[in-house]
């Protein structure tokens, strides 16, 4: 039985220092006599973690199948040979060789955009295929099939540079790279990526505008590409379109698979591995394609996060206690009130929407004021869940007018509307797989402060500042509603009702003008609605605009201040609960016209 | 005499989650069972669960006094028959191909299938007319009888319909749930979910309302005196009826 | 240009044999197999043995193919395909990518990388078409690919397998409560897949030649022509097939052999950007 460490020691601990560590022994090595064969494989792996690193920004983080990597390479590669056999000065090539890469590979996730999967996954393995093709193109620049030779020792600010030279150069910019990348991932930006992959839907409504995020995916993915590319020009003097071949590209998605797609340091393991592994299996280059094959299927079938992702977990589960980091049990112990929340009123007048011959809202109006709590019921196919989407801007109305805070908002797209001020949940909550509860409300301030790409890379004092007042706001949105003792377990482990009142607390995080919430009691026992109740009383009464979407009457009459029916399109009450639980239309919605007449019948005996 | 359809301690959901939580219900040949309950109470889970499309945690169903354990085209095999909520016909196949698809595990008995064919276009004659046409082309209401006459081919035993009525016009109501009552005459056993009370209370033997998880309340519809059961479960506890 | 545009068809038709493979596959478990490229390629290695080896006649080495094909697609479906249920594209990609590298890794460990001629349907010669000499195996290869897309098509719209596995892939659980066996379906489709592709590996051999990497560049150029033609429909992927075939024959003829590939690539962003669905399509391909 293991002593565990304390899961704050574990956090605090700066595992980076490993990486550095292992930097500066690999800088030393030349110095202690290890042969130039081993010096060169450790180039062909750092190069080759370059490369699967990036592929990890599309494909483990956004989720895209975009496997163009080796392109991006030859990119880099012949952009830097060409102008080195032009005497440039390496500082300059390596920059435009990254800038050259960094255009294609937006260019190139343009149609990414619009692209389903495999349609993306093929555009990006035809490119790698037409890398030979257009190099034979433009023989002038790039040798054509022959390749181009001639490509000079390099020269670093006018220094020439010789084998150690270049392999420590190498070992540098490779840790350059991990180390921004890494930056990057652990960034609003990463988690935003994370958000998208698991659903586009849930990103647009925390207001992420998923085209710029994904071209950002591509473009950060696509600068250590280039680098690796214009490094490698000047690992043998000569490049040609065989080392960019569609081989390499299954290499680099193989070695992500295996160290895990969803990992920086897994790129380096996967790196290695699969530039050993051929090496050590009989020496024989024959039997890599078969090792690359067996390790993707393996991968594909057993996808568990790739090594990296092995050893997080056991790490975590063997060695690592739970115990609660300092300011969760500082927020456990203080419990926060609930502070002013800024509500806005809701207004909708005559909204209209049909699809094909279903006219699925014929003309709704209703309103929804701050402080209150405002239920939309009634039976399936009455529009409420149409009324709902149209709300949060993913259906567009035909006619009628929308205004929050009297400001005209129809037809306004999901993530416009969440920078002003709309939040929803959805009736399967949708929570990423990978995140922790704090960091899945945190991912709720993306859109409404903004950090620029550059500063959470280069983690810059104001990247710093913002995952500090992130991580303060999370866990103080978690304590007022109760949970935030499960501030760092995974989001996903926690039970339904809590994963409710973690939506809850997300769209709290985004400081609401509305809070649109739909069926949220749904799935929930008695005693996790009461809970959830209490939270959305707290939260109106604080000032929050909330509307409802229910079918739990019980649920409705304790918290609603005001119960709007629909039926086939249009509201047929509106009052407080108990008026409307009465009213013979809303009875008959329900129950038909037997039940009406009995409650008719009651409503007239009553009087006596 | 076992009963055609036998649910007992039904628990079922998706994920962790339990929407059903032990229910119990049957229903007999030559009966209309309709099973009623608010929105999220779990009737289409418990048809899909029922009908071997989900796995029960707990709980059996039995046909005829024969447990059922396997996927659903097994139980299919032995005379269940499901009729989803949404016209979950073959919309790019044929009128007539999609009633073969419907007799698929009798495919290689000829007669069979076009007797079934006939008696298909017997009970629903506009169906006929539309035989080679896209099933997608149809109207609502076709599409509904379509898929009703689909699930009828293999001469089930057992035949569960969810929501019918959904989406249709009430004249195309009331001829939809004519052609459901006129089932009882061939002793099939059905199990009917609905929102339409009136409609549904007028052609149903047997009336139970499915709340919280479980049977709240079970009767022949004659003996179905005061709504104030259903009230309460749809419209929540009453408290008083106010008076000014 | 009458030899260009019958080199081009007959390119064509073996884009269209592995996108039909593509299609049967797809239509019946919604499942985008990138390994079927490599079945025709473990064919022409196959009817190579099958030839050179052990001296079959032509009739015995198309029913060998057959087999070796219909066993390594069960065997993918069983062991690799069956297991990804519910994991999404992402896992689909990644195994069917790998049993693609794996069946190339063991073509070239078993025969090496050296392109080999295969035996059967060399020196047919050309015959005359309109004063144009012609390629007999060109015709003969164009030919195997409109039966074989008339054929499935035909078999898959009038028999109740057929049948049962379109109403499948248009909605697994109705097809279900109708008695058919959604899994068995996606097995028989793997097989069947497989076996047809492969079985086509003598006559297609004879203009390609064995050679280990021939998968790479047909599973791209089959998905084009399928993306074309429309994710499953038979006469779109044939159509499909000629489509890419004739515009890289062209291409080759007109602008240079560099600009071939090149001006395919064009012409799927510009299909998939501007014709989602393809020309006879009826599914777009999923978007998630």
């Amino acid at each position: 039985m293991t002593v565990k460490m304390s899961y704050r020691k574990f956090v605090r601990t700066p595992f980076w220092i490993l990486p550095i560590a292992l930097a500066a022994v690999l800088l030393v090595l030349p110095f202690t006599g290890v042969s130039n064969g081993t010096l060169r494989i450790i180039v062909s792996i750092a190069l080759l973690s370059m490369l699967v690193v990036g592929l990890n920004m599309t494909f483990g983080y956004a989720g895209e199948l975009a496997l163009g990597q080796s392109a991006l390479y030859a990119v880099g590669a012949y952009f830097a040979g060409y102008l080195a056999i032009h005497q440039w000065d390496l500082s300059l090539t390596l920059i435009i060789g990254i800038i050259a890469a960094a255009a294609v590979g937006i260019i190139t996730g343009i149609p990414g955009i619009r692209l389903g999967s495999w349609s993306l996954a093929m555009v990006t393995f035809f490119l790698v295929l037409l890398v030979p093709k257009v190099a034979q193109l433009i023989p002038e620049i790039t040798g054509g099939a022959a390749g181009l030779s001639g490509i000079p020792l390099p020269v670093l600010f006018g220094q020439k540079l010789d084998s150690t030279g270049y392999y420590m150069l190498v070992i540098i910019v490779a840790a350059i790279f991990i180390a921004l990348l890494r930056n990057f991932v652990t960034s609003r930006h990463g988690a935003a990526l994370k958000v998208m992959r698991e659903s586009p839907v849930l990103a647009r409504s925390l207001g992420m505008a998923l085209p710029r995020l994904k071209l950002a995916a591509y473009m950060v993915g696509a600068l250590p590409a280039g680098a690796a590319g214009a490094l490698f020009a000047y690992q043998d003097g000569y490049i040609s379109p065989g080392s960019f071949a569609f081989t390499v590209a299954i290499a680099i998605l193989a070695s992500s698979i295996i160290g895990g797609s969803e990992s920086i340091y897994g790129a380096i393991f996967g790196a290695a591995i699969l530039t050993i592994g051929p090496l050590r299996t009989t020496g024989v280059q024959e039997y890599s394609l078969l090792l690359f094959g067996a390790l993707l299927v393996l991968g594909g079938i057993f996808f568990t996060g790739g090594l990296a992702g092995f050893l997080n977990k056991v790490i975590r589960s063997r060695f690592v206690d739970d115990e609660l980091l300092p300011d969760v049990e500082a927020a456990l112990g203080a419990p926060l009130p609930l502070e002013k929340v800024n509500g806005q009123d809701l207004e909708i007048t005559d909204l209209k929407k049909a699809f094909g011959g279903n006219q699925a809202l014929g003309g709704v109006s209703l309103s929804a004021k701050a402080g209150q709590v405002t239920a939309l019921i009634g039976p399936n196919g009455s529009g409420k869940t149409t009324l709902l989407n149209i709300v949060s801007g993913f259906y567009n109305p035909d006619s009628g007018v929308i205004k929050i805070g009297g400001n005209h908002v129809t037809g306004f797209k999901p993530h416009r509307l969440a920078v002003a001020g709309v939040s929803r949940t959805f009736q399967s909550p949708l929570v990423p797989k990978s995140m922790t509860v704090a960091e899945c409300v945190a991912s709720a301030r993306y859109a409404r402060r903004r950090t620029s790409i550059l500063a959470d890379m280069l983690y810059l004092p104001s990247a710093r500042r913002a995952r500090r007042e992130d991580r303060e706001e999370a866990i103080r949105l978690l304590s007022i509603l109760g949970i935030v003792e499960h501030a760092d377990r995974r989001a996903f482990d926690l039970s339904l009702g809590m994963r409710r009142i973690l939506e809850v607390a997300r769209a709290l995080a985004g400081d609401p003008a509305l809070i649109l919430l739909d069926e949220p009691a749904s799935g929930l026992d008695e005693s996790e609605v009461e809970t959830l109740s209490n939270v959305i009383r707290r939260v109106s009464a604080a000032g929050g605009t909330i509307v409802i979407v229910e079918h739990n009457f019980e649920m409705i009459m304790s918290i609603a201040d005001q119960v709007n029916v629909l039926h086939l399109g249009s509201i047929i009450a509106s009052g407080e609960p108990q008026s409307v639980r009465n009213d013979p239309d809303v009875v008959e919605s329900y129950l038909g016209k037997a039940a009406r007449e009995q409650l008719e019948r009651e409503l007239a005996g009553g009087d006596k | 005499m076992s009963a055609g359809l036998e649910i007992r301690n039904l628990v079922s959901g998706y994920g962790e989650l339990k929407i059903i939580r032990g229910l119990s219900l049957s229903c007999e040949p030559g009966q209309i069972t309709v099973l009623l309950g608010r929105n999220g109470a779990g009737k289409t889970t418990t048809l899909k669960t029922v009908a071997g499309l989900l796995p029960a945690k707990e709980g059996e169903v039995l046909v005829f006094g024969e447990k059922q354990t396997g996927t659903a085209p097994k139980r299919v095999a032995a005379g269940m028959a499901l009729v989803q909520e949404g016209k979950r016909i073959f919309r790019a196949r044929t009128v007539e191909d999609n009633l073969r698809l419907g007799a698929y595990l009798q495919r290689r008995q000829r007669g069979f299938v076009d007797e079934g064919i006939e008696s298909a276009y017997t009970r629903f004659p506009i169906l006929k007319g539309k035989r080679n046409q896209a099933a997608g082309l149809l109207s609502g209401g076709q599409q509904q009888m379509l898929s009703i006459a689909q699930a009828l081919m293999p001469k089930p035993k057992v035949l569960m319909l969810d929501e019918p009525s959904a989406g249709l016009a009430p004249a195309i109501v009331e001829e939809v749930f004519g052609s459901i009552s006129d089932l009882k005459a061939d002793g099939l056993c059905v199990l009917l979910v609905e929102q339409l009370i009136d409609n549904s209370l007028a052609i149903a033997d047997r009336v139970a309302v499915l709340d919280r998880g479980t049977i709240q309340l079970e009767s022949a519809v004659s003996e179905l005196a005061s709504w104030d059961v259903l009230r309460e479960i749809y419209l929540g506890a009453d408290v008083h009826v106010e008076k000014p | 240009m009458i030899t260009t545009l019958s080199a081009g068809l007959s390119i064509g038709a073996i884009y269209a044999i592995v996108a039909i493979g593509y299609n049967i596959v797809f239509v019946a478990s919604k499942v985008f197999n990138f390994a079927q490229a490599q079945f025709l390629m473990i064919g022409t290695f196959i009817a190579l043995d099958a030839g050179a080896r052990y001296g079959l006649p032509i009739p015995l080495a198309i029913l060998l193919c057959a087999i070796v094909g219909a066993v390594i697609g069960a065997l993918e479906e069983i062991l690799a395909i069956r297991r990804l249920a519910g994991k999404g594209e992402h896992n689909e990609l990644v195994t069917t990518v790998g049993v693609s590298t794996l069946m190339a890794g063991a073509a070239l460990v078993i025969w090496g990388p050296e392109p080999i001629r295969t035996p059967y349907l060399t020196g047919l010669g050309q015959i005359q078409v309109f004063g144009s000499a012609v390629g007999v195996i060109d015709l003969a290869i164009t030919a195997i690919a409109i039966l074989l897309a008339s054929g499935v098509a035909v078999v898959t719209r009038r028999s109740m397998i057929g049948l049962a596995s379109l109403a499948s892939s248009e909605d697994r659980d109705a097809a279900m409560l109708r008695g058919i066996d959604v899994k068995r379906m996606a097995l028989g489709a793997f097989v069947v897949a497989g076996a047809l592709v492969a079985a086509t590996a003598p006559f297609v051999g004879a203009k390609t030649y064995a050679t280990y990497h021939l998968g790479d560049g047909l599973a791209v150029k089959a998905f084009v022509a399928l993306a074309i033609g429309g994710f499953g429909s038979y006469l779109g992927a044939l159509i499909g097939g000629f489509i890419v075939g004739l515009l890289e024959m062209l291409g080759a003829r007109f602008l240079g052999s560099e600009w071939q590939d090149i001006s395919v690539f064009v012409l799927l962003l510009i299909v998939l950007l501007v014709l989602p669905k393809g020309l006879f399509g009826r599914t777009k391909e999923r978007v998630v």
